[in-house]
């Protein structure tokens, strides 16, 4: 799909929107708002405004962080407007297969970034899950460069510390066994 | 300093939870939003051609009633526009009455904290004070009329923005989850032609979930609440347990009966609008948690009617057996829960 066929309203290229980037969006969506349905509707909303807006962008191969952007306020926009918090407390299920100690950092990890600031969580999201730059992170949040590095190390900071929160308790468990 | 091993890990963990969900949206569902939003769009621009119109009229009255005024003493003088004022700005008032907002009631079951009104000449405002108990859930809720912004940051550095109006009938709210800390802070900052009421909460869980007692005369069964139940509040919030089901860890509570008897359900200030019971016994193994287990040859029956639980039908004589009662129930400001309950009940 080109970026010329978005800015003539071809609606196939809205079917192709989606296949390329509708999961993409959805990951970003969910893990921000940590809610299924909320992050089919940034889907929808996303790749909407990316095929009446397509002829606002300048730089076509800009296309991926100014899709993440437009996906990023959407999700941002309806945790406001939903004004709602959603805390899933995510835990290893008994029987699955992922037991060990690569699970407990997993679920410690993803246990912290649901626990961020809302604007970190976002910014942690668009680097580490949608792989932007921290150029194009700063961009899709408003925000200076500097800003979203300070960001990100604050972010990294406190999820080592969940990490070790959580393997100090998996090791107290294991010495009470 | 970069810590690549944690970022890889990150970007691993966040791979697999935001890959896992599968992409339900269709082409359909896009292009019948995308017919909808032009047709909103087309209404919303009639809509403001229709506004227009009316301000033009009311322009034209308006200056009518300005003209009477300059003989009669104004009746609410923060609300309307000064007797010499220009015809042609009747909404052009300097600040917006605060009476205009209202008054938030508070949430039922939460712990009034405080409440500031603003924004009094002063765009910043702070509340602040000591928790009733230690930690626990901080509920904000914010009423404003006029236009403009609140932005609003809780003790736990969480902000948020409030755009106006927002009525107290059906205030913006959020809640916080303060940790173990003992006391709170709430900031606003005000921009725009605003007043605003914010009324701070406290409660040390989002929700408390009743007692659910299960009575058959004088003889009753607290049941204890059992993993895997969920919790919604009236305003838009919800959350829900993630774990297998096991049972409570607290000793489970026994009701005895008659064959024939019916034991029965109620919840003071709460409707009961779903209710399923199966009945079984406790499995433990060493190292896990003990678990319910249906059992096929026990029976029991739960027939919901008018907010009443009735449970009867269980087999007659040995062991008691354990009962697990799913019960959805709902109060009159919207909040609900919904899980499991336990108790044994023994037929004699």
């Amino acid at each position: 799909m080109t970026v010329e066929a978005l800015r003539r309203r071809r609606p196939e290229t809205l079917d192709d929107l989606l296949a390329t980037y509708g999961k993409q969006i959805q990951g970003v969506a969910y893990l921000i708002l940590r809610d299924r349905a909320d992050a089919e509707d940034v889907v929808v909303e996303t790749l909407l405004t990316a095929f009446e807006r397509a002829g606002d962008l300048r730089d076509d191969a800009a296309f991926r962080p100014w899709l993440m952007r437009i996906a990023t306020n959407h999700a941002l926009g309806m945790r406001r407007s939903r004004s709602r918090v959603v805390r899933l407390h995510l835990v290893p299920e008994a029987g699955g297969h992922d037991h060990g100690a690569a699970s407990t950092d997993r679920v410690a990890l993803l246990d912290g970034v649901a626990d961020l600031p809302i604007q970190m969580r976002a910014a942690v999201v668009l680097r580490y899950y949608a792989d932007l730059s921290v150029e194009d992170v700063a961009k899709a949040l408003n925000k200076s460069p500097n800003t979203i590095k300070a960001q990100l190390q604050t972010a990294l900071d406190r999820l080592r510390i969940s990490l070790a929160d959580s393997v100090g308790a998996s090791a107290s468990e294991a010495n009470h066994a | 300093m970069h810590d690549t091993g944690l970022e890889e890990r990150l970007r691993q963990a966040l791979r697999s939870e935001g890959d896992a969900l599968p992409l339900t949206v269709t082409a359909d569902r896009l292009e019948t939003r995308l017919r909808l939003r032009r047709a909103e769009r087309a209404n919303r621009r009639l809509a403001l051609v229709t506004a227009a119109a009316l301000v033009v009229a009311v322009g034209a009255g308006g200056g009518f009633l300005l003209a009477n005024r300059a003989t009669t003493p104004p009746v609410a003088a923060s609300s309307s526009p000064a007797p010499s004022a220009p015809a042609q700005t009747p909404s052009a008032s300097p600040t917006v009455s605060l009476a205009a907002v209202g008054d938030i009631a508070p949430y039922l079951g939460w712990q009034m904290l405080g409440r500031i009104n603003g924004p009094n000449g002063n765009p910043e405002a702070t509340l602040n004070g000591e928790l009733p108990q230690s930690g626990g859930h901080l509920l904000v809720s914010t009423a404003c009329q006029g236009t403009g912004t609140l932005t609003i940051t809780a003790t736990v550095d969480d902000t948020w923005t409030v755009d106006c109006p927002a009525t107290s009938e059906d205030p913006y709210r959020m809640m916080a989850y303060l940790g173990d800390a003992t006391t709170f802070e709430v900031r606003i900052s005000a921009s725009g032609r605003l007043a605003y009421q914010v009324l701070v909460e406290g409660n040390d869980v989002p929700l408390d979930i009743p007692p659910v007692v299960l009575r058959h005369g004088a003889d009753e069964a607290t049941l204890a609440y059992g993993c895997g139940g969920a919790i919604s509040l009236g305003w838009g919030y919800d959350t829900g347990d993630s774990c297998a089901t096991t049972l409570p860890s607290t000793p489970l509570e026994t009701l005895e009966l008659a064959a024939g008897d019916v034991a029965t359900v109620t919840i003071d200030g709460w409707t009961i609008t779903d209710a399923r019971a199966t009945c079984g016994r406790i499995t433990t193994a060493p190292d896990a948690p003990s678990l319910f287990e249906v059992m096929t040859k026990c029976t029991v029956t739960a027939v919901l009617k008018d907010s009443t639980i009735s449970v009867s039908g269980l087999p007659k004589g040995g062991n008691p057996w354990v009962v697990e009662l799913n019960l959805k129930a709902r109060n009159a400001v919207g909040d609900g829960f919904s899980g499991p309950f336990y108790a044994y009940l023994f037929v004699r």
